[in-house]
């Protein structure tokens, strides 16, 4: 995951997270949706900080496992982590990690925020309390199961 | 033949949410009441709109001391006699009606038009055995509904400065507000023809604890979405008004206009409604009291009322859809009028005799009513909530 996909990822991933925080996670813990951000976010300014500074080798490993990741520096696969996606055919511009050290600051800090945009979108959709049922309902409400009403058969009018 | 100093009136719906009120309240006021409605097994078959969604069948009973309830029919004349037997009252209260948007016109009419039809002539011919003069037979108070105006358009203001006043002419917008308009034919008929004593109440949409139908629905949709966009519209001309009036206030106008001096209000028609604030406002005092969330934003009338009548036509369908399978939705189509209907009345008249809105803002109503729904499990809560 580098610097952009990661916000990407963060996005989808906050907002499956709501979608099954709503159906049976907030019963079990109010703060689930809270905490699990917490741990993901923290584990992936971790992974990367380890990234950046090659303590993890991952792009070395990457390279041996998938062949058209080439070997390079931690520093530059967070910027080009793209890469992986090129057996879709994409094949967009390298972005050399020369100058932008501090868009990457930017980019890092605000991954809580998708996180919780992500978050944010599926409650409008789905809701975020036990009982509620978003925007989506109002593609459910014909689901009535009470009858028309009708005069009792007895009435002689 | 029943006659003492105590006002004995007849109370018929008294099952439903209005009716029970007010059987309380004059019970309340020392009224000796003849209650009657469907028994619960019919009225069942009928009011299949109280059954749509899966909440308490908690009911304000009227088993007081003073309430003698009698089963009866509107839709069956017969039925209605033993009700005036050896009676002599003081005041016919008559909320009873099919308040039904799904209902078909013909059901609509038969109950609400063919039912008020039988009360009149049983009533005609009861009180003509005691009573010589016709100004003199007990008073009916009949409910009607500000739905009878539909939208009130021209004499207005050109932007509607003003509210819609009494004179307004009738525009129904559905099928149950013409089934009103015809009773309202029916009844002034009977007043310039008869000179029966009659007071038609046209009450807004209601709210209070135990209302089941209508703005409970307001409620609840917004309950369960549990986020909501708030618009303001500009022009400030095109904001919409939100008519609605406590139940309190209702049965309370009721029992007012049924003692107020005839010369004052025989033959007239009185708008029951609250100051008529904002729905914007309405939203905002809702999703706070029902933790929603909400956010604001501006939109031109032309784009929400495009936007808004994609949402009309998209509940028509939904209805359509569900009355082919033999069901009725849980929310019925001309509730969403609301959407882009301007309708904001005048209670002037009915002040103007000196009568006092408990809840003339709705704010505090609204309140005392969620908390109600909210206590009674109408309104769902979490599990760590309900304590």
């Amino acid at each position: 995951m580098g610097f952009v996909s990661t916000i990407i990822y963060l996005f989808i991933v906050g907002f499956l997270i709501q979608i099954w925080y709503r159906r049976s996670l907030r019963e079990k813990h109010k703060d689930a949706k809270f905490l699990i951000g917490l741990i993901l976010i923290l584990g992936i300014w971790g992974a990367q900080f380890l990234i950046y500074f090659n303590i993890i080798p991952l792009p070395s490993w990457l390279s041996k496992v998938i062949p058209w990741i080439p070997d390079q520096s931690g520093r530059t696969w967070l910027w080009n982590s793209w890469q992986f996606w090129e057996f879709t055919g994409a094949q967009p511009a390298l972005v050399m990690p020369r100058g932008v050290g501090q868009i990457a600051v930017m980019l890092v800090l605000s991954y809580p925020f998708w996180y919780f945009f992500g978050t944010w979108v599926a409650k409008g959709i789905f809701g975020n309390k036990t009982y509620q049922r978003g925007a989506s309902w109002l593609f459910q409400i014909e689901k009535g199961e009470a009858p028309a009403p009708t005069l009792p058969d007895k009435t002689d009018s | 033949m029943e006659r003492n100093n105590t006002r004995t009136a007849l109370v018929d719906g008294a099952h439903g949410h209005v009716g029970s009120f007010l059987t309380n309240l004059l019970a309340d006021d020392g009224w000796n009441v003849i209650a009657t409605d469907l028994p619960p097994a019919e009225r069942a078959t009928i009011a299949t709109k109280e059954y749509v969604f899966d909440i308490p069948d908690e009911r304000l009973s009227i088993e007081r001391d003073n309430v003698e309830f009698m089963p009866a029919d509107l839709t069956n004349k017969e039925s209605l006699y033993p009700l005036f037997e050896n009676r002599r009252f003081d005041a016919i209260f008559h909320p009873a009606s099919l308040y039904d948007y799904f209902a078909p016109l013909d059901l609509l009419e038969r109950i609400n038009v063919g039912g008020l039809k039988n009360l009149l002539e049983v009533y005609e011919e009861t009180s003509s055995a005691i009573f010589q003069d016709p100004s003199e037979f007990p008073r009916i108070v009949h409910w009607s509904t500000v739905g009878v105006y539909g939208q009130p358009q021209g004499q207005y203001g050109k932007h509607w400065e003003h509210p819609a006043d009494e004179s307004a002419p009738f525009n129904p917008p559905n099928d149950y507000s013409v089934s009103k308009v015809h009773q309202e034919e029916l009844l002034m008929q009977w007043w310039h023809e008869k000179h029966v004593p009659i007071v038609i109440i046209r009450p807004a949409p209601i709210y209070g604890p135990y209302q089941r139908y209508g703005m409970f629905h307001i409620l609840h949709l917004i309950h369960t979405i549990g986020s909501l966009p708030i618009v303001s519209l500009y022009p400030s001309w095109r904001k919409l008004h939100m008519p609605m009036v406590h139940v309190e206030d209702v049965v309370r106008a009721a029992e007012f206009l049924a003692e107020a001096p005839a010369e004052n209000v025989v033959g007239e028609a009185f708008n029951i409604i609250d100051e008529c604030g904002l729905q914007e406002d309405f939203m905002v005092i809702v999703a706070r009291l029902l933790e929603a969330d909400y956010f604001n934003i501006s939109m031109p009338w032309f784009m929400y009322k495009g936007i808004a009548q994609f949402g009309y036509s998209f509940a028509i369908e939904q209805n359509r859809r569900t009355r082919m399978q033999g069901k009725r939705p849980q929310y019925d189509a001309p509730m969403a009028e609301y959407l882009t209907q301007q309708y904001w009345f005048s209670n002037k008249k009915i002040k103007d005799l000196g009568f006092v809105f408990k809840y003339p803002d709705m704010k505090p109503g609204l309140e005392s009513t969620i908390n109600w729904y909210l206590e009674h499990s109408w309104l769902k809560r979490e599990k760590w909530e309900e304590t």
